[in-house]
């Protein structure tokens, strides 16, 4: 197979030989090394294919052995650009075309990021925009290790990042801290200074397990935001049993409040409908760069419609993305009615939206003990409203109040050095 | 003298190619013939084409004449040390 492109690139003939002593023709051929293939015998003539090359090099041959030789057919690039040669603007375009794909390949045209689980692609795309790192950069300026320094500079969590050029591609690959984004920031906010734990809201106290402080309230304890619940500190006592120092500390407790939420969500029984009536006009665009073009839609004009937008990215092979995008633009009509929901309907709807404010408070780990929202539909708004009771976990972290006791020597070892 | 050598030599080379398991084909520049099923034969170390018609062709390699017979024999290609002949084999016979 490659042999016969190259034989058709260097262009071929196929001759017919007759003469005196054509054995001996062939025979010389081959010892000047000149390649014969397809060699056939036909009515005391031979036919034969040789290269251009090998052609160019028969006259002493042809007239050693006293044969003649008339080409039957020519074959290969060679011909075919020969008679093409007066088409000026057909190589002009050739040449334009794969002077303008070397061009296009200088640059980026699309950055992959893979690994990411916490930090969405665009945000991470966008990071790289403000490092000056886009799509349509010359592939020289990129600086892969620079990339790789920033983001793990940038982002706390991404412990490991590689960046590598493939085609026109910029692949990203980063490697999360496996802890939640949670758990780092609570790593992070363990520095040393003593804190407190405070009410956040208004709750009465369903547990409280305290590992490090010391506790101010108990279960069945009523607080009002502010209320101090763990404070920071551990009163030391000397002989006499009067506060010598305070020890301070990170306090840390479980706490958990019984608190109230308020609900209320209320929504007229009219609304409007799409009707879609099946129709759709489509047109296309392409954009290019940062310009796009679309062309109007010609077949149908709608006065209501919904559009949905597809994007195509041309690619060459699997990772030479062009600067090209083609855009098709659908458009579906609608006729909007307004219609009225029955009270069954409105009542499913206001469940369902309760529902799925329960499912929310669910996630945020949450549990609900009582729920007391009342659905009332009359002749034109739905209204559910009530309070949720759930048992959260409260406490928000303050700072700790440091107070100065005059030192009497002795305890100076037992303190922990922040009250100085 | 050289007469009487010339055999004595061709002795001694006979052993040591023999003896030595060296390949015929470069020591003595033996023809090789591949007959591949009944429509291909490729055949090596041949020195010229001496007749080819559709129906026989004649080689001459160093020590004897091959000629293949068959019908509608096409040579593919040719070059200095190999033939790839194509068609419909009947034989293969060696002539000194």
């Amino acid at each position: 197979m490659l042999i016969d492109k190259l034989k058709y690139l260097q262009g071929y003939v196929r001759v017919r030989l007759f003469g005196y002593a054509p054995e001996r023709f062939l025979n010389l051929c081959s010892n000047h090394n000149i390649l014969i293939w397809n060699l056939e015998y036909r009515e005391e003539q031979y036919e034969f294919c040789l290269s251009v090359r090998g052609l160019r090099q028969l006259k002493p041959i042809l007239k050693k052995t006293r044969t003649k030789l008339v080409i039957l057919e020519r074959t290969g690039l060679p011909f075919v650009m020969n008679r093409y040669r007066k088409r000026k603007l057909f190589f002009a375009g050739i040449i334009l075309c794969c002077g303008l794909l070397y061009t296009m390949s200088l640059f980026v045209w699309k950055i992959e990021v893979n690994g990411n689980l916490h930090e969405t692609d665009s945000n991470i795309i966008k990071f790289l925009e403000e490092n000056q790192v886009y799509h349509g950069l010359l592939k020289s300026k990129i600086n892969c290790e620079k990339i790789e320094e920033e983001l793990r500079a940038g982002y706390g969590d991404i412990i490991w990042a590689s960046a590598k050029l493939q085609g026109t591609m910029l692949i990203i690959d980063v490697q999360e801290n496996l802890a939640t984004n949670q758990q780092a920031q609570d790593s992070q906010n363990t520095d040393d200074t003593p804190s407190d734990l405070v009410s956040d809201k208004e709750a009465e106290i369903y547990s409280i397990l305290t590992r490090q402080g010391t506790p101010l309230v108990e279960k069945g304890a009523r607080v009002k935001p502010g209320d101090l619940l763990v404070e920071g500190k551990n009163p030391v006592l000397n002989d006499a049993g009067e506060v010598a120092n305070y020890q301070y500390c990170v306090s840390d407790a479980d706490i958990l409040g019984i608190t109230q939420y308020s609900y209320t969500d209320s929504f007229s029984l009219q609304y409007e409908y799409k009707n879609f009536s099946g129709r759709e006009s489509k047109a296309f665009g392409i954009r290019l760069f940062q310009g796009q073009l679309r062309l109007p839609h010609i077949s149908h004009k709608f006065t209501e419609y919904d559009t949905i937008t597809d994007e195509y990215n041309l690619k060459l092979g699997e990772t030479f993305y062009l600067p090209l995008q083609l855009l098709r633009e659908t458009r579906r009509e609608y006729k909007t009615e307004k219609r009225m929901y029955t009270k069954e309907e409105a009542k499913r709807l206001a469940k369902e939206k309760l529902d799925d404010f329960c499912k929310e408070l669910t996630e945020k780990g949450v549990q609900i003990i009582e729920n007391s929202v009342m659905i009332v539909t009359d002749e034109k708004n739905c209204t559910a409203s009530g309070s949720l009771k759930v048992i959260e976990p409260i406490g928000s972290r303050k700072a700790t109040n440091i107070i100065n006791i005059p030192q009497e020597g002795q305890m100076e070892d037992e303190s922990d050095g922040n009250s100085d | 003298m050289d007469k009487k050598k010339k055999p004595r030599l061709k002795q001694v080379k006979s052993n040591i190619v023999e003896s030595l398991e060296l390949p015929r084909d470069i020591m003595y520049g033996a023809v090789i013939i591949t007959a591949m099923g009944r429509n291909q034969v490729l055949i090596e170390n041949y020195k010229g084409i001496i007749e080819y018609t559709q129906e026989k062709i004649r080689l001459q390699t160093r020590h004897c004449q091959v000629t293949v017979q068959g019908k509608q024999l096409v040579i593919e290609y040719y070059t200095n040390e190999e033939m790839k002949i194509t068609g419909f084999i009947q034989g293969i016979l060696y002539d000194s």
